[in-house]
């Protein structure tokens, strides 16, 4: 009988196990697949990334052509949705005089009055709501935002935004569509980004994140005057909701990667292929390339002083050799490469020039130091800008970095 | 109760289970911004004003052999030839070349030369007048497909004569395991699956461009065009043949009106869209004879049959003058399609 009996808890035990090892699998089957949902520049996301944008209406950054830029989001489901957005300014500003634009923005301490510095010491940001209609995509010039309630129709300036009739050009019809308001950038100079995060739209906070993966987005960074014209375009860097059931989340408070996630982790690494600073890809061709980087956490609209963030290049050149190089940086940095590791009018001596390295092509692998408390985690995001300049004068194109691994750390993005 | 409790983990587990080779199934990791064993770049040009540069980067920290393939676009017949290379990556070795000069052996390049850099083999050029694709497969010292997951590349697109440039990464396929087989099965087996759809966010053919218009030189005369390159999954490098099949698309402009069509694809397809029969309606303005869109911005989510596909869009922005800036993106991907390539 005490024999039975020890077989009979021997045999429950057995298969109490076999069940915990089923159930044990599962959960890790299910963990795998949530950690399958990515940050990614090609797939539908909850929450959109756009690292660049820039408005300067006279041109006066850099090299004096105006800028632009056209910000594309489409609503890839047969469902509406709703979604809220903020650009982030990371224009630097002079602590003493007008800048550039009257408004303080510089490139330089020499933009601002004697004394100023120009700096970058918060970013602050503006929100506003778009409300997408099932596969709706939509559009807008970051400097003139959306203001309009409608589209012309006919004519002979259909699609331009309108109020009225007599807003469209040709015998066109001002055709109501209300996709929300966007705020204009113009007419000062803007340099950030934008963050968008697919929201329930309804409700007493119709803010609060909701677990879908509907938005694809891109932006095209205009140059244009009376004799240029000059288009790049990216897409926005997408990070997935883990779960895409409809559901509203808890609150304001998006959670990417780590134990507790909500959406994706962002990238571990950053892989930059890209020309090294002032190679010649021709007789008449050099160039140069700018990166953007932009930080995972963020406590969007209350935030007067960022978290300093730390990363490690490794760069790498044809002949297989590596050199390394690291910078800092706050809210939002957008910078010639050869301008990472050296200061203005010392480019030469720089890990990304060609002078120092010796091959046209290199790779450069961007690594985020983790403070170690995950708070705020360090994650980061980016975006590369080539500029070609030949006797025909400067011609540019954009790409979108490649990620890999997904970072220990939570990032929280929070508003 | 413990028959209860016990059934309810088993369940929960069979569930996750299920949900996991579900989900997994419906997911790709393929894709632009990710290294991969097989890389897609589906344009490369060169014509007497534009040229092409690739970018390949192995991101490993092993020896990485790479068989390249020039695919041609098809003739007459529908036969896509290829002509082969191979390369040879040391260790988080990134190279590149000109499609109109390739790139040849030699170890006397001067320093900040195309040539300098350790060369990874000797890669042909292509002629003038080329269009077509590139395809780079992991192999191993043999010759045998590998999969090592190392592979990331871009492409530069160089206009010489007014220069403009336009750039887009290439479409990198993860192998499942190291050890591969000819051919290679896009299967999410021996290697990722393809992209079944392709959304593509454009300005239809005709608008009026509101930066143009607003910055540059245009009086309502600017024009925007989309033009879209595209490769099969479904490719026969030993035997050239084509592989055909039908891209169906639904088009849809801020509005929310959807416009639907389909167009036919061979091994590699480029399309200027709204300027064929097929896509004349859907994909242009109202301001041009046949054109229905009457939004600036509008997204088409193209289907692909059979095999699936990776595509490449190339944008042309100009004003009154016949100023022209280009700009070329990825586009973004769902679903997923078997495919195969078979090597010679």
């Amino acid at each position: 009988m005490v024999r039975f009996e020890h077989r009979e808890v021997r045999m429950t035990i057995k298969r109490l196990s076999k069940v915990a090892w089923v159930a044990l699998l599962g959960s890790i089957a299910w963990v795998g697949v949530a950690g399958a949902q990515k940050v990614s520049s090609e797939e539908a996301a909850g929450y959109l990334v756009f690292p660049k944008v820039v408005v300067d209406p006279s041109g006066r950054l850099s090299d004096g052509v105006p800028k632009d830029t056209v910000v594309r989001i489409t609503n890839t489901s047969d469902t509406a949705t709703s979604v809220h957005c903020f650009y982030v300014d990371g224009t630097p500003r002079c602590t003493i005089g007008g800048g550039l634009d009257g408004d303080g923005a510089c490139e330089t301490n020499e933009d601002c009055d004697s004394g100023g510095i120009c700096t970058l010491a918060s970013c602050q940001a503006i929100n506003f709501d778009l409300n997408l209609t099932a596969n709706q995509p939509v559009g807008w010039r970051a400097s003139q935002g959306v203001v309009t309630a409608g589209f012309c129709v006919g004519g002979t300036s259909p699609g331009f935004p309108c109020s009225q009739n007599s807003d469209c050009s040709g015998v066109g019809v001002c055709q109501a569509q209300d996709i929300g308001r966007v705020p204009p950038l113009a007419p000062g100079i803007f340099l950030g980004e934008l963050k968008c995060v697919q929201v329930v739209g309804t409700g007493t906070d119709p803010n609060i994140p909701v677990n879908r993966n509907d938005l694809v987005g891109n932006a095209s960074i205009y140059r244009v005057d009376s004799g240029l014209v000059d288009v790049q375009t990216y897409n926005a860097v997408g990070v997935q909701a883990v779960a895409s059931d409809g559901s509203a989340q808890n609150d304001t408070s998006l959670v990417l990667g780590g134990g507790s996630r909500e959406y994706a982790g962002c990238p571990a690494q950053l892989v930059v292929d890209h020309f090294f600073d002032d190679a010649a890809l021709s007789a008449a061709r050099r160039v140069t390339s700018d990166i953007t980087l932009v930080p995972c956490s963020e406590r969007l609209e209350v935030d007067d002083n960022p978290a300093v963030h730390t990363l490690q290049f490794l760069v790498f050149n044809e002949f297989e050799q590596r050199m390394s190089a690291s910078t800092r940086f706050r809210c939002f940095r957008e910078t010639q490469l050869s301008r990472l590791d050296r200061r203005v009018g010392q480019e030469g001596f720089s890990v990304f020039n060609v002078g120092v390295q010796g091959t046209l092509a290199g790779q450069t692998v961007i690594r985020p130091v983790l403070t170690g408390d995950g708070n705020p985690g360090n994650g980061i995001l980016a975006v590369v800008e080539e500029f070609h300049r030949s006797r025909l004068g400067i011609r540019s194109a954009a790409f979108n970095v490649h990620l890999r691994g997904d970072k220990s750390q939570p990032d929280t993005v929070a508003y | 109760m413990r028959a209860l409790r016990r059934s309810w983990l088993l369940g929960m587990g069979f569930v996750c289970i299920l949900g996991a080779a579900t989900a997994t199934h419906a997911q790709t990791r393929s894709g632009t911004d990710r290294p991969g064993s097989i890389l897609m770049f589906p344009k490369v040009v060169r014509t007497a004003s534009r040229d092409t540069i690739i970018q390949i980067t192995n991101t490993g920290n092993n020896i990485n052999w790479v068989h390249c393939f020039y695919l041609s676009a098809p003739d007459g017949g529908g036969y896509c030839g290829a002509t082969d290379f191979e390369l040879v990556l040391t260790r988080q070795q990134p190279t590149q070349w000109r499609v109109s000069q390739g790139r040849r052996v030699n170890p006397t390049d001067p320093f900040g030369d195309p040539g300098a850099g350790f060369d990874p083999g000797l890669i042909p050029p292509v002629p003038l007048g080329f269009q077509g694709a590139l395809l780079c497969v992991e192999v191993d010292s043999n010759g045998n497909p590998f999969g090592q997951n190392r592979l990331k590349g871009e492409v530069t697109v160089l206009d010489d004569d007014n220069g403009d440039v336009a750039k887009y990464n290439a479409f990198a396929l993860a192998a499942r395991g190291s050890t591969q087989d000819n051919p290679l099965n896009l299967d999410n087996s021996e290697y990722e699956s393809c992209p079944r759809q392709l959304t593509l966010n454009f300005t239809p053919r005709g608008s009026l461009d509101p930066v143009i218009e607003a910055l540059g030189n245009a009086a309502l005369n600017s024009f925007v065009s989309t033009n879209l390159t595209m490769l099969s999954c479904n490719l026969d490098l030993q035997a050239g043949v084509r592989s055909n099949g039908t891209v169906s698309f639904v088009v849809y402009d801020e509005f929310e009106s959807p416009f639907s069509g389909s167009f036919p694809y061979q091994c590699w397809s480029s399309i200027d869209l709204g300027n064929t029969p097929q896509t004349t309606g859907q994909f242009r303005s109202t301001l041009l004879p046949g054109g229905a869109i009457n939004t600036i911005f509008a997204q088409a989510r193209l289907t692909v049959s059979g095999a699936g596909g990776v595509a490449v869009a190339e944008s042309a922005h100009s004003d009154q003058a016949g100023v022209v800036g280009t700009a070329a993106s990825n586009l973004h991907t769902a679903g997923a399609a078997v495919g195969t390539v078979r090597l010679p």
